[in-house]
């Protein structure tokens, strides 16, 4: 990762005085950051950060290009470079490719494959420069949701002499994967529906919305010990296990800011018909405020998940054989309850240039016990679920 | 200054000078200034509120029916016009900016590097918008409205 960042550092460079605007037409722009990490605990990795200095979980490259077809129709394309396990979702990184059409002043539409605009900074997560942190938090968008889309989006804007507002509604389908607590599974989804209201009065934003879609697992453990509790006759257990239903997901937020300062808050909701996802409520606030070019800010947030709940169907004690069964069983569940941690990060970010930004930034982490929480730990028997990220990061846009 | 007409295009201009700054207490302003709008409209009855001109300068709604142009990062004239109407720094403009191009929503204002190039591109552009210096000679035939408080 490290090698390909690198080269493409040098190929702008090179490239020096390289004019973005090849012509009205076309445009040529991107985005890229370099993050250092280190997670103060030993044989434990937290969103890919262990205790020693590692740059590949958040560095990458953004590319994109737009071409203006006409007054009502671009197509845009981006990629993104990063090391696999951002991109596992797709190995492709092509993170949107689109035709967009603005039949009026106050319509657009985009067709194509689009990054999920599930809450307030799903869509442009990669895009560090464009807020204030270097992990945005982790309660919101680090939860079991995908990056994108394959559908249309319509953005309605309208305003009064007092405020501007804009209402989105998206519709498309989705194959990719899904990691859930330490479940990895194929995911399908269709009739994927999202509503987005968004007002704006003076320096204040609200944004409300709401998703649904059919969703299907593809998890091969699962699926076999879904059939295998049916053979038995243990059904109300095998219909726990089902891998079919519908996911929802609810969204509210608060943006104030001005020369000063800056507040906001965020707050989802996820719930599914799976048994083995639960339901989980997330948050975040942040308040931060400027120096000049310097921005300081400091961010609480925490989850509460509500863990699915087992049927004590299968007899213990009666044999090995169902024991083992009724073991394999409990620890799905186990296994795939959500991530829930309760954080305090305090950062700071300075505008070096009008294109480029220096961050650095602490986090307290604090698991709840029972429960997985971002950490990935080889010794889970002595690690109490607690710990600190240090990041050091470098934005640019260009 | 001397602002030539160009074709019959002034006979349907309407520079619409909005607001006079008096400048408040604050780290982003050391001095007095005084900044204008501009507007190439046909609608002579036409007045817009002061979150009107910040939706159509951050790709509001407005964004699309008006012109919006910026003069260079650091010049004095958009410092203030970024204190006074955006409310925002030129800092977290510009995050703002990654943000609506890097999602496909909207594109930033262009940029022209001096007021006298601001006004030719006004002239010839029907509902291009910009801010320029008080003390700037204007045609005489302009109008001037104050900014509306909605």
């Amino acid at each position: 990762m490290k090698s390909k960042i690198a080269l493409f550092l040098s190929f702008f460079c090179a490239c020096g005085q390289f004019n973005a605007h090849a012509n009205d037409a076309i445009e040529f722009s991107g985005y890229a950051r370099i993050i250092a990490g280190y997670f103060d605990q030993e044989n434990v990795e937290y969103d890919g950060y262990d205790n020693s200095i590692n740059f590949s979980p958040d560095s990458l490259i953004g590319l994109q290009l737009d071409y203006e077809l006409n007054e009502y129709f671009a197509l845009t394309g981006q990629v993104k470079l990063t090391d696999s396990r951002v991109s596992e979702d797709d190995s492709s990184g092509l993170e949107w490719l689109y035709l967009t059409y603005q039949p009026t002043d106050n319509i657009q539409m985009k067709l194509g494959k689009l990054r999920t605009p599930f809450f307030a900074m799903s869509d442009f997560s990669d895009v560090g420069f464009a807020y204030p942190w270097i992990n945005l938090p982790q309660q919101v968008y680090n939860t079991y949701l995908f990056d994108t889309f394959n559908g249309i989006d319509v953005i309605y804007k309208f305003s009064g002499k007092n405020f501007d507002a804009s209402i989105e509604s998206y519709y498309g389908y989705k194959n990719g994967v899904t990691e859930v607590g330490n479940i990895k599974s194929g995911l399908e989804v269709d009739n994927l529906v999202g509503v987005i209201g968004k007002l704006n009065v003076s320096n204040l934003e609200f944004r409300a919305a709401k998703y649904s879609g059919d969703a299907s697992l593809d998890f091969s453990d699962l699926k076999e010990m879904e059939f295998q509790l049916r053979e038995l006759g243990f059904t109300q257990s095998a219909d726990t296990l089902s891998t079919k239903g519908q996911a929802e997901a609810e969204q509210l937020s608060i943006l104030f800011d001005n020369l000063n300062y800056f507040f906001r808050a965020e707050w989802i909701r996820i719930t599914t018909d799976f048994e083995v996802i639960p339901s989980a409520d997330n948050y975040y606030l942040t308040g931060g405020f400027n120096l000049g070019a310097i921005t300081y800010h400091l961010t609480y947030g925490n989850s509460d998940v509500t863990s699915g709940s087992t049927i004590n169907e299968i007899p213990t004690g009666v044999s090995d054989d169902l024991d083992k069964l009724n073991n394999a069983y409990q620890e799905i569940f186990r296994s795939s309850t959500p991530d829930e941690l309760e954080s305090w990060t305090l950062g700071v970010r300075w505008d070096v240039r009008t294109n480029i930004a220096l961050k650095a930034e602490v986090s307290t982490l604090k698991g709840n016990d029972g429960v997985n929480s971002f950490f990935s730990s080889s010794d889970s028997q002595n690690f109490d679920k607690k710990g600190n990220l240090y990041l050091l990061g470098l934005e640019w846009v260009f | 200054m001397y602002i030539k007409p160009v074709k019959s295009t002034l006979q349907k201009i309407s520079l619409f000078l909005f607001f006079n700054f008096v400048v408040m207490t604050n780290s982003y302003a050391t001095e007095s200034s005084n900044i204008v709008l501009v507007i190439n409209s046909s609608e002579l009855t036409n007045s817009l509120t002061k979150q009107q001109v910040r939706n159509i300068y951050m790709g509001g709604a407005l964004s699309q029916k008006y012109l919006p142009v910026h003069l260079p990062v650091g010049d004095p004239l958009r410092v203030d016009f970024n204190t006074y109407i955006i409310g925002l720094t030129e800092s977290r403009i510009q995050s703002y900016w990654a943000q609506m191009k890097f999602t496909g929503r909207s594109k930033p204002p262009i940029v022209k590097a001096t007021v006298d190039e601001v006004l030719q591109y006004i002239i010839e552009h029907e509902n291009a918008i910009a801010y320029i210096p008080e003390n700037i000679t204007l045609p005489i035939s302009l109008a001037v409205l104050s900014l509306s408080k909605g």
